[in-house]
């Protein structure tokens, strides 16, 4: 139990760490993959729901803590990601391999759409907020970006994190 | 309806319906000393990745451009001819140049009191907010103080202090707001940032007259930061959205992207 929590917050840790100085580098402003949550989404796939939820919630406070947005913001957000991706995924019975490829794209266009809505509640601060959520969603082009760079993203975790836990031997 | 009321789904509304009235009475207040530690624990490690991003992005921008180096380097063995003959002329305009490099002097020092600070971290949501930035408190920080880069560029303000770091909230956050003028007519106004998109003038008077190309640069109205500061250039003017005030889109200089060093400007000689 203790390998597996410092595991995950090292894992965490770097995730935030490449986050905030290694991808604003190499990616547009807008464009920039979503490191955080393609990791919520890809370890709630694999862990389930009921192994996973709390540590969403660890990792929200952490990630809101390591920024500037109050606290909550990531927690509900990667609260919401965890239970709707859990949920759709017993649904439609999906596997991240072989035919589940199209359910995955689905989740990382979900989860793309949260992390976008994140920036929300730190912009609506004195501006109408249909224009503010508008100003967030109004380039499809770079939402559709963001969606190809997460999916990538999305995939090289789903690969790395069972090879990690099977070589810690974490359940 | 059993189904629907599931203890997932009891579980997740109790969290969001927890967090939001956390966020909503503003109680996460109570955990701002650990973001200090947080910071403080992520701002090495933040830094040394930073740096490394950096110097891998230039090697990138340089492999692409070899078969533009390649062309330019035809021409320069060309333009050396020319060179050669021309050498005396350009030492001595050389000189000059050094002399007025000087006299310009490309870091206000004699103005202001500057403590010189890395860039450790960028804003994660991509918006291009804020930067962490690895002095703090113990470095003689404050919060308010503005924060340069050469040649006098404002770049943003201090937003938060923790002993080793703070975060520099720039000029396009939208919470930025920062009195103004224009250099060649004296319009006054208020910058903030647009929705992270970019830098507005605004409030300025209809009466006022604002010129495309026009610099625009710190009032020190306020006390806090101090005048004559360069934010931007006007790249164009256009009433707001109520008709009663003018706005300027402005272009700044530099690419907070790219920033690596800045200067945190803690008092004015």
């Amino acid at each position: 139990m203790i390998k597996k929590s410092l595991i995950y917050w090292i894992v965490a840790f770097v995730a935030l760490v490449i986050q905030g100085s290694l991808l604003p580098v190499f990616f547009k402003s807008g464009q920039i993959p979503s490191l955080i949550f393609m990791l919520i989404l890809a370890w709630s796939l694999i862990d389930g729901f009921e192994r996973f939820f709390w540590w969403t919630i660890l990792f929200g406070i952490m990630t809101d803590l390591a920024g500037t947005s109050a606290l909550g913001t990531h927690v509900i957000a990667f609260s919401l990601l965890t239970y709707a991706v859990t949920f759709l995924s017993r649904r439609f019975s999906g596997d991240i391999r072989g035919g589940g490829t199209l359910l995955a794209i689905l989740f990382v266009t979900i989860g793309t759409l949260i992390a976008k809505a994140v920036a929300i509640p730190m912009l609506s601060f004195s501006d109408d907020f249909p224009s503010v959520v508008f100003s967030v969603y109004a380039h499809p082009v770079e939402i559709m970006l963001s969606v190809f760079y997460n999916s990538i993203l999305f995939f090289i975790i789903s690969f790395f994190i069972p090879r990690l836990k099977k070589f810690f031997t974490i359940e | 309806m059993r189904r629907i009321i599931s203890s997932k789904f009891l579980r997740t509304f109790l969290v969001v319906a927890s967090f939001t009235l956390i966020i909503v009475f503003g109680l996460g207040n109570f955990f701002d000393p650990l973001r200090s530690n947080i910071s403080a624990i992520l701002s090495p490690f933040g830094k040394f990745t930073y740096v490394i991003s950096l110097k891998t992005e230039a090697v990138k921008d340089s492999l692409f451009s070899i078969g533009q180096l390649k062309k330019e380097n035809e021409a320069l063995i060309n333009e050396n001819q020319k060179l050669i003959a021309e050498n005396a002329e350009l030492k001595d305009q050389r000189n000059e140049n050094e002399f007025l490099r000087q006299q310009l002097q490309l870091l206000p020092r004699n103005r202001f009191t500057l403590e010189a600070a890395s860039v450790a971290s960028q804003d994660s949501t991509g918006l291009g907010n804020w930067i962490d930035i690895d002095r703090g408190l113990e470095d003689g920080l404050r919060e308010g103080m503005a924060v340069i880069v050469s040649r006098g560029i404002l770049v943003g303000k201090v937003q938060e202090v923790f002993p080793h770091t703070s975060k520099v909230m720039l000029l396009s956050h939208p919470k930025s707001a920062l009195n103004v003028l224009t250099n060649d007519t004296g319009a006054k106004g208020i910058v903030r940032g647009e929705y992270g998109l970019g830098v507005i003038m605004d409030m300025v008077l209809q009466s006022d007259v604002v010129n495309v190309g026009g610099e625009v640069v710190t009032s020190g109205i306020g006390g806090v930061v101090p005048r004559g500061l360069y934010v931007g250039v006007i790249r164009e003017v256009r009433p707001s959205k109520d008709h009663l005030f003018q706005q300027a889109v402005l272009t700044s200089s530099i690419d907070p992207s790219k920033l690596q060093t800045v200067f945190v400007i803690k008092n004015e000689k």
